[in-house]
């Protein structure tokens, strides 16, 4: 046992100031939605409860020892398929897609915690290695274990969390040592792949057609491209110190469609609102989190914790990418949530969950 | 593979840290930088694109104004009609909203399913359409489908004065006649309305909203008097018909003042279905057509001869049967030997070689100065209708040695019906140069009339009084005694010159044999004229002479009008 002082240093405070100013904008942007249209329900109220939920959960994993749970990697993993496989069994439909359960009122989304789960088995998996991995069949293997999640959350269909599945196995083979020629190899792989699903139409066409709108989103201003392109004229109104909280036109006046400014599209707001200074202001805590991330990864005393921070860190980034470029027209329009700052329950108490991972390795930095 | 042991050196954990997080830096100066370009280099465009779709800007038609004869008879009116359109993206099955709509509207299936599935906010589907295929539309409730009020022209008269009035397009803009001429006045002022609102198109509570009511246009009142006009378009119709004409036209002008009662032409169109009708027959020829005056010039030459004090009426004249003029043979319309004229007679028989001998008289200078200094016949009228043409009377010095065998008689020099009727009436009205006009009163939307500019030389005195009653007595007896007594109106003293000209080859020196412009101009009652009438009939077959064809016309509706007009004798 350690004493009061040492308990204290053992916090990242670094890392919970970061989290803590991510949920900030979160709040404050929901409350300014609401304000603006009745079409808006109580998000932010819901919101604050799914962050103290969170926290809870946080404080929480964070007093269990992360190490222990390699042990059950088959049992997580078995969890994990179970849990996707039992959407289709009592799944709810919504926007066209089948990623909801209803457990006691609450709706949740499996494929949220789908990510931190693989993060776990996979760093379990990989941290067998001990840091060794070079030759194909270690990446092999790592494919094989994360496709089956892959091919159950495509056919929901749930591209975006797919995406991140893949970009989080990148993040943690990468983290283990595999070798850039085998990097170049993937990475050619994957255009290759990209090519073919385009080339022989394997995706939805409202996928496809969402995936290619970003790049002119005026060839369809009132379908597909609406969305983005209210959130560039959103984002670009706003200026360098933005229209002022609670006065932008854009997400007050529906021009950002209700249904995903809360959501998806919630840095269209934060960009509107609070202009170029609230969006570097933002990038930065994302900086400061991921700083914290990668700091913890390099000080875990073993390869497991260092695997589950790369994995964590790598699905954060990819989300930032993706999220934010999705609103302001670099990335295709996935639905991707901004970390700790899109609405939704599953997504923030996964995240969570995902920041007391990291503050269990870094108190268990030295034993 | 190789599990690495010997061959490869003890890697440290965090060795690929460095490249992972090169890529994080990579991903957030990426977005940092497309941030900085469309918040700073963008921000103002996409301010403006934000405010554009916030702020919409409706334009309120006005109402265009109302044209009456001058019994306060509509002539053209604005009536409120329903238009029906589409909001593409908003259309739900478009096959079945295109049939239902196909049915309800009459109109091609195929046409109205392209048009709802047009890529745009918006499309017409049918425009201006009655009362009861609005409500048939209505009660289909298509989604995407909506009625908006729009104006349309009527023209109760239908084909009244249809050249005249003109018509207007699909966007109440005057295309032709006093429609387009006085399109200003009549169509007023567009309103503005602006309105902050959401994307659904609702007005935002508390928003900005402003309101610029449209400007009606002004009423117009027209000099036409409706029945008149009816009374000459039939009267014309019948006798192109009788003459298988090519066409004819007719003004008749209140003698005093200029006043058009009526300008007809022949074949005319209904206004309401103008879109129909061949186009050549919106020219208003009354106006735009110049050709010969023929004998009709006579009057002019005799006129200039009075003022000069070269003859008087009862001067005797020994005129041979043809005349050799600068190498050319001038004949009579009516072959005769040598024979004893007046003066009076050589106007009220029409004779050529008697004008001609007038002329060499008054000498080319003096003629040309008549005709166009004083009697204007080349230059426009300035009446308030477009496409007004403009006669051309060739100056002396181009005149060949031929020519002072040509122009007394009214050959050799061009003029439109309105220069040439303007020029008898000044004749009628005492030896003054009486402006035509059909605009009587602009009326605004309050109901005050304004104040129209009227040229300063209304009423010139071109000719003495006395030598315009002499020719208007010369005149009676062409009518009584002459070549145009068919004109005559019971109970009325009526004076006139007929002519019958021959046209030149459209793209040749020369007369086109066989193609004659037949007319007659003439006023009544003599003593105190009142009504002014030129009457031309186009390429007549059979009789081609004024007096037999267009003559009888000064009668029919020469008496009508009279009685109208309640103009004792």
């Amino acid at each position: 046992m350690t004493e009061p002082r040492e308990w204290v240093r053992n916090i990242d405070f670094g890392l919970i100031l970061a989290v803590l100013g991510l949920t900030a904008f979160s709040l404050v942007t929901l409350y300014s939605i609401s304000l603006g249209s009745a079409a808006s329900g109580p998000f932010a109220y819901k919101q604050a409860v799914w962050v103290a939920g969170g926290l809870v959960i946080m404080t929480i994993v964070a007093f269990l020892d992360y190490s222990r749970l390699r042990h059950y990697m088959p049992f997580i993993y078995g969890a994990n398929i179970f849990l996707l496989v039992v959407i289709f069994l009592i799944g709810k439909m919504a926007l066209g897609a089948q990623r909801w359960i209803e457990i006691g009122g609450f709706r949740f989304q499996p494929s949220e915690f789908s990510k931190l789960l693989i993060v776990l088995t996979l760093g379990a998996m990989l941290a067998e290695r001990k840091g060794e991995i070079e030759g194909w069949r270690d990446i092999f293997l790592a494919g094989a274990h994360v496709s089956p999640v892959i091919a159950l959350i495509l056919v929901q269909p749930d591209l975006g969390t797919a995406l991140i599945l893949i970009a989080i196995m990148a993040g943690m083979l990468i983290a283990a040592g595999i070798k850039p020629k085998q990097i170049a190899v993937l990475g050619a792989a994957t255009y290759v792949a990209i090519g073919l699903v385009f080339k022989f139409q394997l995706l939805q066409a409202y996928q496809m057609r969402r995936l290619t709108v970003f790049l002119n989103p005026d060839i369809d201003p009132l379908g597909s491209g609406y969305n983005l392109r209210q959130s560039i004229i959103a984002i670009g109104s706003g200026g360098i110190f933005g229209k002022g909280l609670f006065s932008g036109t854009q997400s007050r006046l529906d021009f950002l469609p209700p249904a995903v400014r809360h959501t998806d599209f919630i840095f269209a707001v934060i960009g509107e609102e609070l202009g170029f200074i609230g969006g570097a202001v933002l990038l930065a805590l994302v900086l400061l989190l991921l700083v914290r991330t990668f700091r913890i990864a390099a000080l875990s005393r073993n390869h497991y914790g260092l695997l589950i921070a790369c994995g964590i860190g790598s699905m954060w980034i990819f989300q930032v990418l993706v999220n934010i470029g999705m609103t302001i027209g670099i990335m295709p329009v996935t639905g991707i949530p901004l970390p700790f700052v899109s609405y939704g329950g599953s997504s923030m108490l996964m995240n969570m969950a995902a920041v007391g991972l990291l503050l269990n390795i870094y108190r268990r930095r030295w034993t | 593979m190789f599990p690495g042991k010997g061959k490869s050196k003890e890697r440290k954990p965090t060795d690929r840290f460095p490249f992972l997080f090169s890529l994080f830096i990579v991903v957030l100066l990426v977005i940092g930088g497309r941030l900085v370009f469309i918040q700073a280099v963008q921000a103002d465009k996409l301010d403006r694109l934000a405010r554009a779709q916030r702020f919409r800007q409706l334009e309120l038609s006005p109402e265009r104004g109302t044209i009456y004869d001058r019994k306060s008879e509509i002539l053209a009116i604005s009536v409120d009609m329903d238009t029906v359109y589409a909001t593409p993206y908003q259309v739900k099955a478009p096959r079945r909203s295109a049939r239902l709509l196909a049915a309800a509207l009459g109109e091609n299936r195929n046409d109205i399913y392209k048009k709802l599935i047009a890529k745009s906010g918006f499309s017409y589907i049918k425009r201006k359409v009655d009362k009861a295929a609005a409500d048939r539309v209505k009660k289909l409730k298509l989604k995407g489908i909506g009625l908006a009020p729009e104006s349309k022209r009527f023209y109760p008269g239908k084909s009244i004065a249809s050249q005249a009035i003109g018509f207007v397009g699909l966007d109440n803009n005057g295309l032709a006649g006093i429609e387009l001429s006085y399109d200003t006045y009549l169509k007023g002022s567009p309103g503005r309305l602006t309105m902050e609102q959401d994307p659904g198109g609702r007005p935002i509570p508390g928003g900005q909203f402003k309101l610029r009511p449209a400007t009606n246009g002004r009423n117009l009142v027209l000099t036409i008097d409706k029945e008149i006009q009816y009374k000459a378009q039939v009267e014309l119709k019948k006798a192109v018909k009788k003459s298988e004409a090519r066409g004819g036209w007719m003004i008749v002008m209140d003698s005093k003042t200029g006043e058009i009662y009526a300008m007809a032409n022949e074949p005319t169109f209904d206004l309401n279905k103008f879109y129909k009708a061949k186009p050549e027959l919106f020219t208003n020829r009354a106006l735009s057509d110049v050709y010969e005056p023929g004998s009709t010039m006579k009057i002019v030459t005799a006129a200039a001869a009075l003022e000069e004090r070269l003859y008087s009426p009862s001067t005797a004249f020994n005129l041979p049967g043809t005349i050799n003029i600068g190498g050319y043979t001038i004949h009579e319309a009516h072959p005769r030997g040598t024979e004893m004229f007046t003066f009076s007679q050589i106007v009220s028989r029409s004779s050529n070689i008697g004008a001609v001998t007038i002329g060499m008289a008054l000498g080319k200078d003096r003629l040309y100065d008549y005709t166009t200094g004083r009697f204007s016949l080349n230059t426009k009228t300035g009446i308030e209708l477009p496409g007004e043409g403009q006669g051309c009377v060739p100056p002396p010095d181009k005149w060949s040695a031929s020519t002072i065998g040509n122009v007394p008689f009214g050959q050799g020099l061009s003029a439109t019906a309105l220069e040439m009727i303007r020029t008898v009436n000044v004749v009628a009205a005492g030896g003054r140069l009486i402006q035509p006009r059909i605009v009587k009163e602009i009326i605004d939307s309050n109901g005050r009339s304004l104040a129209i500019k009227r040229p300063k030389d209304q009423g010139k005195q071109v000719i003495s009084k006395a030598t315009a009653a002499t020719k208007a007595t010369i005149l009676k007896e062409a009518v009584e005694t002459g070549t145009g007594q068919s004109a005559k109106i019971p109970g009325y003293e009526v004076a006139g010159k007929t002519g019958t000209a021959q046209k030149p080859k459209v793209d040749a020196r020369g007369y086109d044999p066989g193609k004659y412009i037949a007319t007659f101009t003439g006023f009544t009652p003599v003593r105190d004229p009142a009504l002014t009438i030129l009457i031309a009939i186009d390429e007549p077959k059979g009789a081609i002479y004024g007096g037999v064809i267009a003559a009888p016309l000064f009668s029919a509706v020469g008496e009508y009008a009279l009685q109208r007009l309640k103009i004792e004798p």
